[in-house]
């Protein structure tokens, strides 16, 4: 399949927003996705995902004859694989321009920059030595692949381990893992594939190893600072990763790709995290209005919903947290919370869920099976339904639903009346706030 | 202002299947037996297994004689000649564009077929094909006409006459090509101050109407970026849009009737709100009532 085109409008649309400071997905403009790493049981197995794109790195070794040039190093191959797994255009087979284009960069940073101590894998000099063989497959592209894998193949060689071996006169035993711990690799450093896009009039930084754009000299640096300060804190996510890995496995934990592939729920076109923002400014001014006018406002009936709005570090942008209100069936409405308003009334500013920093959303806690919530209600007191908690077991899954940060599902929520046992009591608002329930679906009354 | 999110469970979707009083053709899936007895030669869409014809697409049974063939709902679009198709340039090469069609090949539109700037017919030469860059570059959209096929499937095109050219300032909808009904003419100025390009393969372009003074034999290569579309034209434009998307959400035909009829549904609804599935179903269902009594008469 041939890739599908941009429609002109689509691109300036793109380089417009690039050249006002805004990224399609709300990032800044040296901000990366998250990376995650997750180790297989094998030593030397690992996978990358970075934001959605997925990259998997696998070390595997063996014996051979070293190069007669070199008779006291080991060797170590890298291969790239472009599968139609990862995106529909691409090929099978290696002759598309950017798996080539990969299979150097990777080549470049990992053998060329001589990271890994090719002399430890010698076993008897001229006879025998280590083979490593990194073998890099992309499981879904969806951007920065030089990253990715870049980080994928350098997990995985810190974390591979080589087995044992003693060599005794004219024999050499290669010992299994079971009998003699395996020895991990020598890495001299840690060389991290970062890049950058650039965009015309160097407004934006790109750093590619082998780009064609004009730039100024300081831009280069400024470039290079930049990445050493990203590749620095890649270097520390692997670690940790690594780290952690250790542990598990000393601790005899069970590891795996567990962790990252789930059989029980869909994902597909799932996110893990719901990113919402809204312009907040005329929200907020429209609910201080509201508040101040005393509407009778919505109630809700069904389950409440709430909606991630963004990560936790960018509490601080958003002044106005927003909460969900349910109107009807079908749809929701998002209104932001209102700030603490000094009135002498205790406003039930959803306290709680509001102000900025603290994460206040809604954590289902472990399975799915009963969920406990209590609805909310906005705005002003007197005129205002309570509605206690909300609490019903269902085994369905889909009911479910958590939007918040950890969530891997769709955003999809099943606002039906029916499934969901309610008590709706009407309280008057007294201002105190043990009557105003909040978000939290802790306990049950 | 408040902004509306809408968040519903995928399993509490619309129901998007209006019956209409015609039978419903009877639908296959792949994989499905479609006849145990011998005797039938196999077309396009079915292959044998241990004796018995199924089907390799989901479609409906074509039966010419003793041929039976399963024809597919949901295709990429088989040009016929003389169709009308909306398609944008990927490629420039020697003395030829290629253009996207929704195909499953790239459709060729050759420097012979297109109308020179000046209208005039003369031979093409080196400087035309070094200036053809000039008149269509990579993602600018055309409609056209097909030509012929080649023997590999793909599609030549042309845009000899006037009305055809490059497409400036409007909105492209992407919807199925079979839900393109086949007619006279596929050039509609609707009444509503827009006009409205069906191409077969699946692509409209929906644009302000051009009043006809404005007409000049320039060959349809001129582009008109800088005039500013008023704001009454751009939302009948995208109400359009929406009317379209919600025909071809509920699988209806298009045509210049039926996507009027729908417009005129949808005026008791806001533009933004026909985005919806409600909204969209009852403009559908709505539609497909005023062509049937338009049918009875």
């Amino acid at each position: 399949m041939k890739e599908s085109m941009l429609s002109t409008c689509e691109k300036s649309f793109i380089t417009d927003a690039i050249a006002e400071g805004k990224r399609l997905d709300g990032r800044e403009m040296d901000e990366s996705r998250v990376m995650r790493i997750y180790f297989g049981t094998d030593w030397g197995c690992c996978q990358v995902s970075l934001g959605e794109t997925k990259v998997l790195a696998q070390v595997s070794c063996e014996v051979q004859k070293p190069k007669t040039t070199r008779p006291n190093e080991g060797m170590l191959f890298l291969n790239t694989e472009l599968s139609p797994m990862g995106s529909p255009h691409f090929e099978v087979g290696l002759q598309s321009e950017l798996a080539v284009q990969l299979n150097r960069l990777l080549e470049k940073c990992i053998k060329d920059s001589r990271c890994v101590d090719l002399e430890s894998l010698c076993i008897v000099a001229e006879e025998k030595v280590w083979v490593l063989r990194v073998d890099i497959n992309v499981l879904n592209h969806e951007g920065n692949l030089v990253a990715a894998a870049s980080a994928a193949a350098l997990t995985a060689l810190s974390h591979f381990r080589c087995p044992c071996v003693t060599v005794t006169g004219q024999e050499t035993v290669i010992h299994d893992p079971s009998e003699k711990d395996a020895v991990p690799l020598n890495l001299h450093h840690y060389p991290v594939c970062v890049s950058y896009a650039i965009f015309n009039k160097g407004e934006l930084c790109g750093l590619h190893l082998g780009g064609s754009s004009l730039t100024s000299h300081d831009l280069i640096l400024q470039c290079a600072n930049r990445a050493a300060r990203r590749a620095a804190e890649v270097v520390q996510i692997m670690k940790l990763a690594l780290k952690e890995d250790a542990d598990a496995r000393a601790a005899g934990k069970s590891v795996g790709f567990s962790e990252c592939i789930q059989e029980t729920k869909l994902l597909a076109l799932s996110q893990k995290q719901l990113g919402l923002q809204l312009d907040t400014s005329q929200l907020r001014g429209e609910t201080l209005k509201l508040v101040q006018k005393k509407n009778k406002h919505i109630m809700y009936d069904e389950k409440g919903v709430k909606v991630d709005s963004g990560q936790d570090d960018r509490d601080e942008d958003v002044e106005v947290e927003p909460s969900v209100i349910l109107l009807d069936r079908g749809s929701a409405e998002l209104l932001p919370k209102q700030k603490r308003i000094k009135t002498e009334r205790t406003v039930p500013t959803e306290a709680g869920v509001g102000e900025g920093g603290q994460n206040q959303w809604m954590k289902i806690e472990g399975d799915n099976e009963s969920l406990d919530e209590s609805d909310e209600v906005m705005s002003s007191p007197s005129d205002v339904e309570v509605i206690k908690e909300v609490s019903y077991e269902g085994n369905k899954l889909v009911d479910s639903i958590e939007l918040s940060g950890d969530s891997e599902e769709e955003e999809t929520v099943v606002l039906n009346a029916a499934d969901v046992n309610m008590s709706v009591e009407n309280t008057d608002d007294s201002g105190t706030s043990e009557n105003i329930r909040n978000w939290y679906p802790v306990k049950q009354w | 202002m408040t902004q509306n999110v809408h968040i519903r469970l995928a399993s509490q979707r619309i129901d998007n299947t209006i019956v209409g009083t015609s039978e419903v053709p009877r639908l296959y899936t792949p994989g499905e037996i479609i006849t145990c007895r011998s005797g039938f030669m196999r077309g396009h869409g079915t292959y044998m297994e241990e004796d018995a014809l199924t089907a390799s697409v989901a479609g409906v049974v074509e039966q010419v004689n003793k041929l039976i063939s399963v024809r597919p709902i949901k295709n990429r679009y088989n040009g016929e000649i003389g169709d009308v198709v909306v398609g944008r340039i990927t490629e420039v090469q020697q003395k030829r564009w290629k253009v996207d069609t929704n195909s499953r090949l790239d459709s060729v539109l050759l420097l012979s077929s297109v109308n020179l700037p000046g209208g005039e017919l003369r031979r093409r030469g080196t400087e035309d094909e070094q200036m053809m860059r000039k008149y269509l570059q990579e993602g600018d959209l055309i409609s056209a006409e097909v030509q012929k096929i080649y023997d590999d499937g793909s599609l030549s095109l042309y845009t000899r006459s006037l009305k055809y050219g490059k497409l400036c300032q409007g909105v492209l909808v992407k919807v199925f090509p079979s839900l393109v009904k086949r007619r006279k003419t596929h050039f509609h100025n609707l009444p509503c101050g827009a006009s409205m390009i069906l191409g077969n393969n699946g692509f409209i372009w929906i644009c302000p109407t051009v009043s006809e003074d404005e007409e000049n034999g320039l060959g349809g290569f001129t582009e008109n970026l800088l005039e500013v579309v008023p704001r009454t034209d751009r939302e009948v434009i995208a109400r359009l849009r929406n009317c379209i998307l919600a025909l071809a959400n509920c699988k209806m035909m298009l045509c210049d009737t039926s996507i009027l009829y729908a417009f005129e549904e949808s005026q008791k609804y806001e533009v933004l709100e026909l985005l919806r599935p409600e909204p969209m179903l009852d403009v559908c269902v709505l539609t497909q009532q005023r062509l049937y009594m338009q049918e009875d008469e």
